[in-house]
C-alpha cells in the first residue's frame, strides 16, 4: 500500500532551525569556489584589522608630530601608506572577488534547484497551492541564496571590526570597553526595523504580485486585444495604481516607524559617545593622556555604533538567507523523503511488453492537502493492445486518471497493476521511458523548431528524419512548412527572430512531439487536440491507433485518449466512462450505445449536431 | 575630446530630468530630500573641524584647568562635538526613509506612464514588433539588470550627498594644505574613472550577452514553474534542462570572469599609486606639523578631512541604481514617443455608432506581421453582412484569428482597406469601434480578479453592475461553474491568492463567453468567438449551440471553431485556406457544392451516421 508522505514534511515556514542551513550556508560557499572563498575569507579579515589600524596610526602621527619625533611619525605615514592599500585591497578586490564567487553560487544553487524541482517524480510541488507558493518564493529568492557568501563573509568581518575597535579602546582605559554597552539598544532597534521591513514586504507579496500582473495585462501583445475591446484600459491602471500607491504607503509607514526605532537607539549610544570623549578629554586635560589619544578615542568611538548596528544589518542579511536556506533544505528533504519511501518498496522492473495489460484495483486518490476524494474505488481493466478512450464531464476526474497513469501522484488507496506488478514499485524514470504523452496544458517551449519537437525524446534530439517523422505521426508536417527556416526556426517571442505561432500551431508540436517514441507500452493523450479540426484529431487517431496496432501485436501496447469528439471516440477498443470520480460504464461503442446509459446520452448529444 | 564633452553633458542632461521629475512626484519630499541631504552633507565636515577644534584645545585646557577659559571653551567644544554626532545619526535614516520612498513612488508613477503610453494606440502593433521589444524589457525592467527606475532616483541622490561631502572636506584641507589637496583629488578621480569603467564594463558584458543569459534563465524557469512540469517528467528531461541552463549560463559568464581577472590584475598597479599618495600626504602633514606650521587642531582635521575625500570618488551602489536606473528611466519616454506615434497614425474621428447597419467588407488586404517575412493575407476579400452570424472555417495557421485582429482594429492591413458600410475602418474612431466589438479571443485572460469582475471587465461602464454580470453568466451557463467556489462571485480566481481559486479550461471557458456577452450589453454589436468551445465538455457544448441563435440574436457575429455543431448554426461559412476564401455560402449550399466544407464535415457525419443504422 502507497500513500503520499508529503503531509509529514514540515512546513519551511514553521522552521526555526539554523544549525543545518547555515552549514548548508558554508558548503555552498566553499563547494562553488573553494580557493575563491578562502582568498574572500582572508581579505575580509585585512580589511577589518586595517580599520582599526588606521585609528591608531593618526594616533601615531599626532603624538609623532607633538614630541617631534620624526621615525615615529615617518612610520605612521608609511603605516598609512600600506594600511591604504590593504584597505582597498580588502574593499575593492574582496568586492569584485565576492561578486564572482557569489554568481557561482547562484550558478550551484541554481542547478541544486533545478536537480531538486524537476527532478521530483511527481508535481505536488506545482499543483499544491502552498507548495507552490514556498516553491514560488525559493524561486524569487534566488537572488538572496546567491548572496550567501557576502551575508556570510560580511558577517565575520563586522564581528571582527568591533572585537578590534573594543580591544584598542580597551588599551586606552579598560572603562571603554564598556562603549560597545550602549550600542545595544540601537542594535536591537536595527534589527526590529529591519524586520518590521521583512514583515511589511511578506505582508505585500500579493499586492505586488497583483501590480506585475496589472502591469503586464497592459504592455503584452496577448491580453493587450481584449484590453482594447472592452475599453477597460483605464480601469487597469486606476487598479494598479491603487495597489502600487498602497505598497507605497506600507512601506513608508513601516520605514518612518524604523527610523523612529533607530534614532533613538542612536541618541542612547550618544550618551555613551559623549561620555567615552568627556572621559577621555578629561584624561587628556589632567596630563593621563595624549592629544593622539583623544583622537584615537574620538575616531574610534564614532565608529563603534555603526560597527554593532552595522553588525545588526548583516546579521539580519544572514537571517534573511538562511530562511532562503531554510526552504532549500525543505525541498531537499522533500526530496530526499520522497526518493527513501520509494527505494523503501519492493523493486518491480519495467516489463518489455505487455501481456495482461494495466489494472487499476480499488483506486482512491485525493490532491494532498485536501479533503475530497477525485477518484473513488476505481477498478479498471485496461487490456493490452487495446485502444481506451475516456469521456466524461468537465471535473469528472478523467485527468486525475492519466496522472496517476504518468505518476505524477502516487493512488491515495489502492493500486495500479502493470501486468500484474504494483507500478508503485517500478523505477519512475524507468516506466516513463516506455510511455509518452500529450497534454491539453502542453508547454509551448521556445525553442528551434526541430528541439520543440525532439525533447520527446532526448537521445533523437538533433536526428531531424526521426523529428519529421514524429511530426508526419503527428499530422504536423504543415506547421513547419509555414516557417521561414523550416525545423530550425527559433520558435516563440522571447527571443530574438523567434516566430510566434498559433494555438493550433503549437498544439500540434506538442503532438509531435508525444510521437518522438515510435514503441511505447503507454500513450496518453489527454485532450491533446482541443483546438485542432476533428478531421485533425480523427486521422490522427486513426493513424496513431492503426501503428499501435502493429505495434501492440509486440509489444502490447495501450493507447489512452481523452477527448469530447465521440466521432473519435467511438473508433477505440474500449470506452470508459468517467462520472463523478468512479467508473460508471466501460464497453465498446457498440454495447455502451445499446446500453442507453450516459454514454448514448452524450454521444446523441453530439451526434445531432450532424444530421 | 570633444566627444567626451559631449558625453558628459549628456550624462547631466540625463541626471537632471530626475532632479525635475523628482518636486512632480511629491513636492515636500523633493523639498525635504534637498534641505535633509545639504545638511547631511555639511555635518560630516563639520564634525571633522569640531574634533580638529576640540583635540586642539586639549593643551591650552591642561595648562590653565578645566575652570578656565580655555578650560571651559573645550567644554564647549566637547558638546558641539557630541551634538553633531547626534545630529549625523539622525539625518540619516530620515535621509534614508525620503530616499526610498520617493523611489517607490518613482516606480509607481513611472510604470504607471509606461502602461497608459502603451495603452494610448488602438492597435497592438507597438507590443509584437521586436524593434521595440528592448525598450519594452527596460521598462517592465525584466531586462537582466532588473534595476527599476527608482532605484536611478536613490542612487543620484547617493552620489550627489557623497561627491559633495567630498568636496567640502577637499576644501578643508585646501585651506590648509593645497598642496595636498589637488593632488589627492586628482588621484581619486582617475582612480574613480578606472574603477567605474571596469565596473560599467563587466555589467555591459552581463547585458550584452542577453541572448545567452535569456536563454539559461528561460532554461531555469521551465525548470522550476508548473508550465512544462508534465512533459519535462513524461520525456525526462530534468538532467537536459539542467544541462543545458549550465552551458548557456556559463557561456555568459566566461567572458565576464576572464574580464574581471584582467581588471584585479591591473588594478593592482592603482592600489599602489594610492598607497603612495596617502603615504605622501600623512608625511606632509607630519612634516609641516613637526615644523610648527600646523596647529595640533589643524592636524587633526586635517588626517579626517584626508580619509573624507574618498568621497570624491569611489563607486558603488549609487553608480550602479544611476546607471542602470537611468536605463529604464529613459525607456519611459522613448515609449511615451512610441505610444504617441502609434495613436496619432489612428487619426479617424467618426461615430461608429450603431455600426455596421450594411457590412463589414475587407477589400483586397493585405497583411503581414511585423518581423516576419511570410504575409497572412495577400489579397483577401470578405464581405461579413450586419447582422448575420458567419462561421469560419479553416486549418491551423490560415488566419483566421488574424481576421478577427483587423476586424477589431489591432492591426491595420498594409494594403487594400477593411471598411463598416463603406467607411474605411481608419476613418473611424478606432476606439469607439473596438467598443462595438465584443470577443472571447481563443487566448482570453485569466484576470486576476475576483469571479465577478473577470465577467465585468467586458465592458467598462457595466463594471460595478452585478445584476448585468449575473445575467451574462446565466446565458453564458457560468453560474453553475461560480456557485461552487467557496466564496462565491467573491472569489479571486486565482491559485495563489489567498482563498483564491482556480478553474479548469473548460469552466474558464464559460467565464470567458459570459464576459464577451456582457460586452454585448455593454454596447457591443459584433461578437467575435474564437474557438469558444474548444475545451467544453458534450453537455455544455451541446448547450452553447442550442442556444446559438438566442445568443448571436441581432448581433453581427463572427465565429471561429472547428465544431461543425455550431458552425452549421451559422447564418453563412466560409473556409479559409492559405489567406484566401475558398468557399462561402450556408451549410447546405455548402454542402451541395461539395467541397472542402462538405467533406469535412461529411466526413465528421458519417462517423456519428454509421449508428442511426446499426442502432
Amino acid at each position: 500500500m502507497t500513500s503520499t508522505t508529503s503531509d509529514k514534511v514540515i512546513s519551511p515556514s514553521d522552521g526555526k532551525g539554523w544549525v543545518r542551513p547555515l552549514a548548508e550556508m558554508v558548503r555552498l560557499s566553499f563547494q562553488a569556489d573553494p580557493r575563491g572563498a578562502l582568498v574572500m575569507l582572508v581579505l575580509r579579515i585585512v580589511g577589518a584589522v586595517a580599520n582599526g589600524a588606521f585609528a591608531v596610526l593618526t594616533k601615531q602621527l599626532v603624538d609623532g608630530a607633538i614630541a617631534r619625533d620624526e621615525t615615529r611619525m615617518v612610520h605612521a605615514a608609511v603605516g598609512f601608506g600600506i594600511v591604504t592599500a590593504l584597505s582597498w585591497t580588502s574593499g575593492w578586490i574582496g568586492f569584485r572577488m565576492r561578486l564572482a564567487l557569489e554568481e557561482r553560487v547562484s550558478l550551484l544553487v541554481d542547478r541544486r534547484l533545478l536537480l531538486l524541482s524537476a527532478g521530483l517524480p511527481g508535481i505536488e510541488h506545482h499543483e499544491r497551492p502552498d507548495y507552490m507558493k514556498e516553491l514560488e518564493l525559493l524561486r524569487s529568492s534566488r537572488l538572496t541564496l546567491a548572496q550567501t557568501p557576502g551575508a556570510l563573509f560580511e558577517t565575520i568581518s563586522s564581528i571582527l571590526r568591533l572585537f578590534v575597535a573594543a580591544a584598542i579602546l580597551g588599551r586606552l582605559h579598560p572603562a571603554l570597553i564598556l562603549l560597545p554597552l550602549f550600542a545595544v539598544p540601537s542594535a536591537l532597534a536595527s534589527g526590529k526595523a529591519i524586520r518590521m521591513q521583512q514583515k511589511v514586504y511578506e505582508d505585500m507579496v500579493e499586492d505586488q504580485r497583483l501590480a506585475t500582473a496589472l502591469f503586464a495585462l497592459t504592455t503584452t501583445a496577448e491580453p493587450a486585444k481584449e484590453v482594447r475591446l472592452f475599453g477597460i484600459g483605464d480601469e487597469i491602471v486606476r487598479r494598479y495604481e491603487v495597489a502600487a500607491m498602497g505598497i507605497e504607503r506600507a512601506v513608508h509607514r513601516m520605514r518612518v516607524r524604523g527610523a523612529y526605532l533607530q534614532i533613538a537607539g542612536w541618541v542612547v549610544f550618544s550618551l555613551g559617545y559623549a561620555g567615552a570623549i568627556v572621559f577621555v578629554v578629561v584624561r587628556a586635560v589632567e596630563g593621563r593622556s595624549t592629544p593622539g589619544d583623544v583622537i584615537l578615542a574620538l575616531n574610534l568611538a564614532a565608529q563603534v555604533n555603526g560597527q554593532v548596528s552595522g553588525l545588526v544589518g548583516v546579521v539580519s542579511w544572514l537571517q534573511a538567507t538562511l530562511k532562503a536556506t531554510r526552504r532549500y533544505v525543505w525541498l531537499d528533504d522533500y526530496g530526499a523523503e520522497i526518493t527513501t519511501a520509494m527505494a523503501a518498496r519492493p523493486q518491480v522492473p519495467v516489463p518489455d511488453r505487455l501481456t495482461t495489460g494495466i489494472d487499476f484495483a480499488g483506486v482512491s486518490f485525493r490532491y494532498p492537502g485536501t479533503d475530497r476524494d477525485i477518484l473513488t474505488g476505481v477498478d479498471l481493466h485496461l487490456p493490452a493492445g487495446a485502444t481506451v478512450a475516456v469521456v466524461g464531464e468537465n471535473g469528472a476526474g478523467k485527468t486525475t486518471l492519466v496522472k496517476l497513469l504518468c505518476r505524477f501522484y502516487e493512488p491515495t488507496t489502492g493500486r495500479i497493476l502493470v501486468d500484474g506488478a504494483d507500478l508503485a514499485g517500478m523505477d519512475v524514470g524507468g516506466w516513463r521511458d516506455r510511455m509518452s504523452a500529450g497534454f491539453q496544458d502542453f508547454a509551448k517551449l521556445e525553442l528551434v523548431a526541430r528541439q520543440t519537437v525532439g525533447v520527446g525524446r532526448l537521445s533523437r534530439l538533433d536526428d531531424e528524419p526521426a523529428v519529421t517523422a514524429a511530426l508526419g505521426r503527428a499530422s504536423a508536417l504543415d506547421v513547419v512548412v509555414t516557417l521561414d527556416d523550416g525545423l530550425e526556426t527559433q520558435l516563440g517571442r522571447q527571443f530574438d527572430d523567434g516566430t510566434e505561432l498559433s494555438m493550433g500551431q503549437w498544439q500540434k508540436l506538442a503532438l509531435g512531439r508525444a510521437m518522438m517514441r515510435e514503441d511505447p507500452l503507454l500513450l496518453v493523450l489527454d485532450e491533446p487536440t482541443a483546438s485542432l479540426d476533428a478531421q485533425t484529431e480523427h486521422s490522427l487517431f486513426e493513424r496513431y491507433a492503426g501503428a499501435a496496432a502493429r505495434v501492440a501485436s509486440t509489444t502490447g501496447a495501450i493507447t489512452v485518449l481523452v477527448s469530447h469528439r465521440f466521432s473519435t471516440v467511438r473508433m477505440a477498443d474500449l470506452i470508459v466512462v468517467v462520472e463523478g470520480g468512479t467508473v460508471s460504464e466501460v464497453g465498446s461503442h457498440r454495447e455502451l450505445l445499446a446500453r442507453g446509459g450516459t454514454y448514448a446520452e452524450l454521444y446523441e448529444l453530439q451526434a445531432r449536431g450532424y444530421r | 575630446m570633444s566627444e567626451w564633452v559631449a558625453a558628459w553633458r549628456d550624462g547631466i542632461r540625463r541626471r537632471w530630468t530626475i532632479v525635475r521629475l523628482m518636486p512632480t512626484i511629491s513636492r515636500p519630499m523633493a523639498w525635504s530630500i534637498g534641505g535633509v541631504g545639504l545638511v547631511s552633507v555639511v555635518l560630516p565636515s563639520a564634525f571633522t573641524l569640531a574634533t580638529g577644534g576640540l583635540v586642539g584645545a586639549v593643551p591650552a585646557a591642561v595648562e590653565h584647568g578645566l575652570d578656565s577659559g580655555p578650560g571651559r571653551h573645550l567644554l564647549v567644544l566637547l558638546a558641539v562635538v557630541a551634538g553633531l554626532f547626534v545630529a549625523q545619526q539622525v539625518v540619516s535614516p530620515v535621509l534614508n526613509v525620503l530616499v526610498t520612498s520617493l523611489g517607490i513612488r518613482v516606480n509607481a508613477v513611472l510604470r504607471a506612464r509606461v502602461m497608459r503610453a502603451l495603452l494610448a494606440p488602438p492597435g497592438v502593433r507597438h507590443l509584437e514588433d521586436p524593434a521595440h521589444q528592448d525598450t519594452l524589457a527596460l521598462a517592465k525592467d525584466v531586462g537582466p539588470s532588473q534595476v527599476p527606475p527608482g532605484q536611478a532616483v536613490q542612487g543620484l541622490t547617493e552620489l550627489v550627498m557623497t561627491r559633495s561631502r567630498g568636496v567640502l572636506a577637499m576644501v578643508i584641507v585646501a585651506t590648509m594644505l593645497p598642496e595636498v589637496a589637488f593632488p589627492m583629488a586628482a588621484v581619486h578621480l582617475v582612480l574613480r574613472r578606472t574603477i567605474r569603467k571596469d565596473f560599467l564594463d563587466t555589467i555591459k558584458l552581463i547585458v550584452g550577452g542577453t541572448q545567452t543569459l535569456r536563454r539559461s534563465s528561460y532554461f531555469r524557469d521551465v525548470g522550476l514553474t508548473p508550465a512544462a512540469a508534465k512533459e519535462l517528467r513524461v520525456f525526462g528531461l530534468s538532467g537536459w534542462v539542467h544541462d543545458t541552463y549550465g552551458f548557456h549560463w556559463n557561456a555568459t559568464m566566461a567572458d565576464v570572469w576572464r574580464e574581471r581577472r584582467e581588471q584585479i590584475r591591473h588594478t593592482v598597479g592603482w592600489l599602489g599609486l594610492t598607497a603612495f599618495a596617502h603615504f605622501v600626504a600623512f608625511l606632509v602633514v607630519g612634516r609641516a606639523a613637526m615644523r610648527g606650521e600646523l596647529s595640533l587642531g589643524q592636524v587633526a582635521v586635517l588626517t579626517g578631512a584626508i580619509f573624507e575625500m574618498e568621497s570624491i570618488g569611489g563607486v558603488g551602489n549609487g553608480d550602479f541604481g544611476v546607471e542602470y536606473g537611468m536605463a529604464a528611466f529613459d525607456a519611459v519616454p522613448k515609449l511615451e514617443e512610441l505610444g504617441r506615434t502609434e495613436a496619432a497614425a489612428s487619426t479617424g474621428r467618426r461615430s461608429s455608432d450603431g455600426l455596421p447597419v450594411e457590412a463589414i467588407r475587407f477589400e483586397d488586404v493585405e497583411f503581414t506581421y511585423p518581423g516576419q517575412d511570410r504575409p497572412v493575407f495577400s489579397h483577401l476579400d470578405l464581405e461579413i453582412r450586419a447582422g448575420e452570424s458567419l462561421a469560419v472555417v479553416g486549418e491551423n495557421g490560415a488566419g483566421k484569428t488574424t481576421l478577427v485582429k483587423l476586424l477589431a482594429r489591432l492591426y491595420d492591413p498594409q494594403s487594400g482597406r477593411i471598411t463598416v458600410d463603406g467607411v474605411d475602418l481608419r476613418d473611424l474612431d478606432a476606439r469607439a469601434w473596438q467598443r462595438r466589438v465584443g470577443a472571447i479571443f481563443q487566448d482570453f485572460v485569466h484576470y486576476p480578479f475576483t469571479a465577478q469582475d473577470n465577467v465585468a471587465v467586458g465592458a467598462a461602464e457595466l463594471l460595478s453592475d452585478a445584476a448585468a454580470v449575473r445575467d451574462a453568466a446565466a446565458k453564458a451557463g457560468a453560474t453553475a461553474v461560480v456557485d461552487k467556489l467557496d466564496h462565491g462571485w467573491d472569489t479571486v480566481l486565482s491559485r495563489l491568492s489567498t482563498d483564491g481559486a482556480d478553474l479548469s479550461g473548460g469552466e474558464w471557458q464559460r467565464i470567458g463567453l459570459a464576459r464577451a456577452l456582457l460586452a454585448v450589453r455593454g454596447g457591443a454589436g459584433v461578437l467575435v468567438l474564437d474557438e469558444p468551445t474548444a475545451n467544453l465538455d458534450v453537455r455544455a457544448e451541446a448547450e452553447i449551440y442550442d442556444r446559438f441563435l438566442e445568443l448571436t440574436g441581432g448581433l453581427t457575429t463572427l465565429l471561429i471553431s472547428h465544431r461543425f455543431s455550431t458552425v452549421r448554426q451559422a447564418d453563412r461559412i466560409i473556409v479559409l485556406e492559405h489567406g484566401l476564401v475558398v468557399e462561402d455560402g450556408t451549410h447546405d449550399t455548402l454542402l451541395a457544392t461539395a467541397g472542402r466544407y462538405a467533406e469535412m464535415f461529411r466526413m465528421q457525419a458519417a462517423r456519428f451516421a454509421e449508428d442511426e443504422v446499426g442502432a
